[in-house]
Formats: structure tokens, C-alpha cells, sequence
């Protein structure tokens, strides 16, 4: 079973206050090189009026990442990252995220 | 002469939030400001670790010897220990795989997994120029690492003495 596989009933779960609207993997490489699992969880908007998600529902997907990971895949041939994502980007202002000058 | 002043983990998470918090409102701060943010809160807890393991290590020693010694400690290896303990990593090492073993079950299980992604955030945020990130994403690294470094200085006595021994152990003379 593939690490995606094994996280793919986390789709549309709600975890505390959390929503997990998609998931998907990227195998690329690390920061010492070795190729790793990047899963990407995107998660619905934070609750109105915060910024962010709550933290123990952030560790509670980390920690149910880990679990699916240790019970499904049994060859497991690379490591892997847990990475949040908000359903909706940012709203733009006018900053590119590429831009190299940033005044 | 001036006076050093030793890096103080919890002004760095300040830093990293008023990084990311530097504009109000709706929109997206400017990509660079989160960049920093995200990298400033990992530093936090790396220098956090470091300085509460040899804290651990030389209770009664000067704090230039403490501050000497916490640069022993390297990124990668902490790294390494962090995904033994979060179990990312199988750990091939006998003569730590007892304390690998008892800390799985311990809280700082926690920041072993909070460790491993905030590093590599903190990486894709200093090197990657495709890496997009995200207010949401980077406010919520910054709490982890909060989150984290509490850990860190309140976890159990016999957790942290497990998790500053592997760190030594595993740890690179320089």
C-alpha cells in the first residue's frame, strides 16, 4: 500500500474543529536530498476571526498521518513530512509570491 | 566593549510573529516576511533544544560553557533522532534503541514530529524560490514551535534526560 493510499480515509474527516478538504502526495527531495513523501493536507479555512488552525487539531492530523503510515504501509522505502494547506489561497496583494524585490 | 547577547529562543518566536503578523488585515503579508517567519520560528526551537540539552548536561557549568557546548549540536542529527522517536525512521543503532523505544511513548513525541516538518519548512523557506507560503500555514508553524519549546523545558525529568542522551550521543564533536 502506498503511503497515499493509506492516508486517503483522512479525506473530507473533520478533526476537533479542522476539516481535511484533499489530500496528495509529493515524492521530491528532502533537505539532505534523500527522496521523502511530502503529504499535503488541505484544510478547510481557519474558523472565523483566526489566522490559523488549532494546534492540537494540527498534531492530532500529524499524529493520525503517523498511525496510518505504521499500520498500512508495510515497505515503506522513503520518509515523509506532513505539510497544511488552506483550502483558499491568500488574498492577493499585490505582492507576487515570486517577486525578488519585495519594497 | 560590546556586550554578546546569547540567542534567546523565545525572542525569536516573538520575531517570527511579528513577522508574520506585520500586516493587519486581510491579504497576504509580503511571501518574504513569511519566509523568515517560518525560519525564525525553527531556529527558536533548534537553539531551544540545544540550549535546554546542555543546560541538562552541565547544570553547574559556566554559561559560556553552556553556550560553547550547544554548539555541538547539528540540524541534521538532531533531525535524525527526532524521526527515530516520531518513528519516520527505523533506528538501526543498538546502543540507543532502548531510549528511542521509551520515548515513542513519551510526550516529546510531540516535537520530534514538529521538529521534522518545521525543519524542512524552515528549508524550503530559505532555498526553495517555488515554495509558496501561506499565512495560515506559517502562523501555524510559529504556534507549534511555541508549543514546542514549552515542551521542551516541561517535559518529565526522566523524559528530557532520555531525549538529551540520545542527542549527545548522536551528537558530532566540532
Amino acid at each position: 500500500m502506498t503511503v497515499l493510499d493509506a492516508i486517503q480515509p483522512m479525506k473530507h474527516q473533520t478533526v476537533g474543529n479542522t476539516i481535511v478538504r484533499d489530500i496528495h502526495v509529493e515524492r521530491q527531495p528532502d533537505s539532505v536530498g534523500d527522496e521523502a513523501d511530502f503529504v499535503v493536507l488541505v484544510l478547510a479555512d481557519p474558523p472565523e476571526g483566526e489566522d490559523t488552525w488549532p494546534l492540537e487539531d494540527l498534531r492530532s492530523l500529524r499524529q493520525a498521518v503517523r498511525e496510518a503510515i505504521a499500520e498500512r504501509v508495510k515497505d515503506l522505502d522513503a520518509t515523509w513530512y506532513v505539510v497544511f494547506e488552506p483550502e483558499h489561497p491568500d488574498l492577493d496583494d499585490g505582492d507576487p509570491q515570486l517577486g525578488f524585490f519585495d519594497e | 566593549m560590546a556586550q554578546a547577547v546569547p540567542i534567546d529562543p523565545s525572542k525569536l518566536i516573538e520575531a517570527a510573529e511579528e513577522l508574520a503578523h506585520h500586516k493587519t488585515g486581510a491579504g497576504r503579508p509580503r511571501p518574504v516576511w513569511l519566509r523568515r517567519a517560518v525560519s525564525t520560528a525553527y531556529y527558536g526551537l533548534f537553539h531551544c533544544i540545544c540550549l535546554e540539552a546542555v543546560r541538562h548536561m552541565l547544570p553547574s557549568g559556566r554559561e559560556e560553557q553552556q553556550l560553547l557546548m550547544a554548539r555541538t549540536f547539528g540540524h541534521a542529527e538532531i533531525k535524525e533522532c527526532c524521526m527515530w522517536i516520531d518513528g519516520r525512521q527505523g533506528c538501526s543503532r543498538r546502543g540507543v534503541q532502548r531510549l528511542v523505544r521509551e520515548l515513542k511513548s513519551a510526550s516529546i513525541v510531540s516535537v520530534a514530529g514538529s521538529f521534522c516538518d518545521l525543519q524542512e519548512a524552515r528549508h524550503q523557506a530559505d532555498y526553495d524560490h517555488l515554495a509558496v507560503f501561506s499565512k495560515a500555514a506559517t502562523i501555524a508553524h510559529i504556534a507549534d514551535a511555541r508549543r514546542s519549546i514549552g515542551q521542551v523545558i516541561s517535559a518529565p525529568p526522566d523524559e528530557r534526560a532520555a531525549f538529551f542522551s540520545l542527542l549527545a550521543l548522536r551528537a558530532k564533536l566540532i
